[in-house]
């Protein structure tokens, strides 16, 4: 069976500034519908490659392939399929965001640009600012006048650096949404950064971990976060508090007692259930059960502390 | 070159002309006032019977207009969009430098030929000096050196400030008014210390006024005065479009360019 396509594919992309190495030789891939995440502590490489697969930063060494052509060779036929939307650039804040999107609208050669314009604007919600200067606008508003922007050309891939950055949680959730359907409906394929991780378990579909340049680690969320083993069991109990700290000593466990009821236990994911099972034989009134399974920050904490 | 891009940056362009007030007294108002101030300096110097003096001083700032606002108009009309961080958005669309910068350089040439129109009404009509003397042609050929010399000092400020960052920006709006004194643009280049001379000679816009001036006196068209003018133009275009790639492609490779907006 043939592989279909990537929409992007990068290969031994390497930039260096003076004497700092910002991206070392990454590799990877983003197929059509994928939503791939892009992370990683502040200076490992994130944006740096980001400006590059847009071409405002040149490369050392590499080559990046959008719809499998070299993007250097034929870069306004690529640029023609691709958009970008980041909460870092804005539009032009003088002029009104109908405007700004009229002159992006030529720039991309949309057909039926009012009506696509109308459309876009009616979906993201915003008509109603469609006379109002850019400037004058909500972050939240301003996210979505750039993501309107970004789905001017009907693009087969977006570039989204940080998008939901500033955002209130009711807004962010929105904007989440809206481009889960976009990724549902048209096949769009996503390069996703931020640094809520919460954010990108829940819309990635891979995740690309970079740490002073390089990929440190390439995964699902879900199978990232098997990576680290230790969860957290927290009881607190009604009574019998000296004998779960009793058998815990007796099992070797790491554990911590907080105030005079709650027992704190730090093992392994797949050691919860067999504790939980010993607990409840113990002679003790368990009132409350917590358990902390480790989540995407946690990968990301232990990447850029330990560099793993 | 995509005609629809290029509309595209000429849209803007009126938007941003239509919307900023700094537009407006930057591209007309100064001049005008300026204009008007030259105007009564011509008529206080024509009462001393310097006739002619009188006008080479009114036009050499009439005319020194052109190449102000379509240099404004390339490199300022850059500054919005990097002051907005919006230069990257216009460079992630697939429009090419040179339509960018076609279309800025259009919309000065607009920009120069009206202020030029209304500030001929003005003289006209409130200082008895009639521009049309200097002749149509004269008239035209001048205005194309002039606009080429502006393109140029706007593609060299905007490679400057590529390259270097927008702490240069005041560059966009003073550099062609340093090549003023050393233009000849009032008074004839014999009038300037011999040293200065020579600066002046390698400056377009010298030709063009002496040109005009003989014009004036004439009634004659001097095609050797402006094309040599015409040629150092274009060999100031030139250059001024290597050392712009050249700044643009460091800029990029550093990554000046993203940090530009940053």
């Amino acid at each position: 069976m043939m592989t279909p396509m990537p929409v992007l594919e990068v290969r031994g992309l390497r930039k260096v500034y003076r004497d700092t190495l910002a991206v070392n030789d990454i590799a990877f891939m983003v197929g059509r519908g994928e939503i791939v995440g892009l992370l990683g502590p502040n200076g490992a490489g994130k944006t740096t490659t980001i400006h590059m697969l847009l071409g405002v930063t040149l490369k050392n060494a590499g080559q990046i392939l959008y719809f499998g052509k070299d993007f250097y060779e034929h870069q306004a036929e690529c640029l023609q399929r691709i958009n970008f939307a980041s909460a870092f650039n804005t539009l032009l804040g003088r002029i009104t965001v109908n405007e700004n999107l009229l002159i992006f609208a030529d720039l991309y050669q949309v057909h039926g640009a009012r009506k696509k314009i109308d459309e876009l604007m009616a979906r993201f919600e915003i008509e109603e600012f469609a006379h109002s200067l850019y400037w004058g606008l909500s972050s939240g508003q301003r996210t979505r006048v750039n993501l309107v922007k970004a789905l001017l050309n009907d693009p087969d891939i977006i570039l989204m650096d940080e998008p939901t950055a500033s955002l209130d949680p009711d807004i962010a959730d929105k904007t989440l949404t809206l481009i889960e359907e976009l990724k549902r409906e048209r096949g769009l394929s996503i390069l996703y950064t931020s640094h809520n991780m919460s954010e990108i378990t829940r819309i990635c579909d891979r995740v690309i971990f970079l740490d002073k340049g390089s990929i440190v680690a390439h995964d699902t969320p879900g199978n990232l976060t098997k990576r680290i083993s230790a969860a957290t069991l927290r009881l607190t109990l009604a009574r019998g508090k000296s004998l779960i700290e009793e058998y815990l000593r007796g099992r070797n466990e790491k554990f911590t007692c907080i105030g005079d009821d709650v027992v704190e236990i730090s093992s392994e994911e797949k050691k919860i259930p067999e504790l939980l099972f010993g607990a409840s034989r113990l002679a003790v009134e368990i009132t409350d059960i917590e358990i902390r399974k480790p989540t995407l920050e946690d990968v990301f904490i232990q990447i850029a502390r330990t560099e793993v | 070159m995509n005609a629809r891009r290029i509309r595209g940056v000429l849209l803007q362009e009126l938007y941003m002309t239509i919307h900023a007030l700094e537009v407006i007294i930057d591209v007309f108002l100064f001049p005008l006032i300026n204009i008007v101030i030259f105007g009564l300096i011509a008529i206080y110097l024509a009462g001393g019977a310097e006739t002619k003096a009188s006008q080479f001083v009114f036009l050499g700032m009439l005319l020194w207009q052109i190449i102000g606002i379509t240099s404004y108009s390339v490199a300022v009309g850059s500054m919005w969009n990097i002051w907005s961080r919006n230069l990257s958005n216009m460079f992630i669309a697939p429009l090419s430098v040179k339509e960018y910068v076609t279309a800025l350089f259009a919309s000065g040439c607009i920009k120069a030929v009206l202020l030029l129109t209304f500030g001929m009404w003005l003289s006209a009509h409130f200082f008895g000096f009639q521009v049309l003397d200097v002749g149509l042609i004269n008239l035209t050929l001048m205005f194309i050196v002039f606009a080429l010399f502006g393109l140029a000092l706007a593609i060299f400020t905007l490679g400057i400030i590529f390259r270097f960052g927008s702490r240069l920006a005041a560059l966009s709006w003073s550099l062609p008014w340093l090549f003023q004194p050393f233009s000849a643009a009032f008074f004839p280049v014999a009038d300037l210390p011999q040293a200065l001379q020579l600066v002046a000679y390698s400056l377009p816009p010298t030709y063009a006024f002496e040109a005009v001036r003989f014009g004036l006196v004439d009634g004659g068209v001097h095609w050797g005065l402006f094309g040599v003018g015409l040629l150092l133009a274009l060999i100031y275009c030139v250059a001024g479009t290597f050392f712009f790639i050249r700044f643009l492609e460091v800029s990029k490779d550093i990554g000046q360019f993203a940090r530009n907006e940053s």
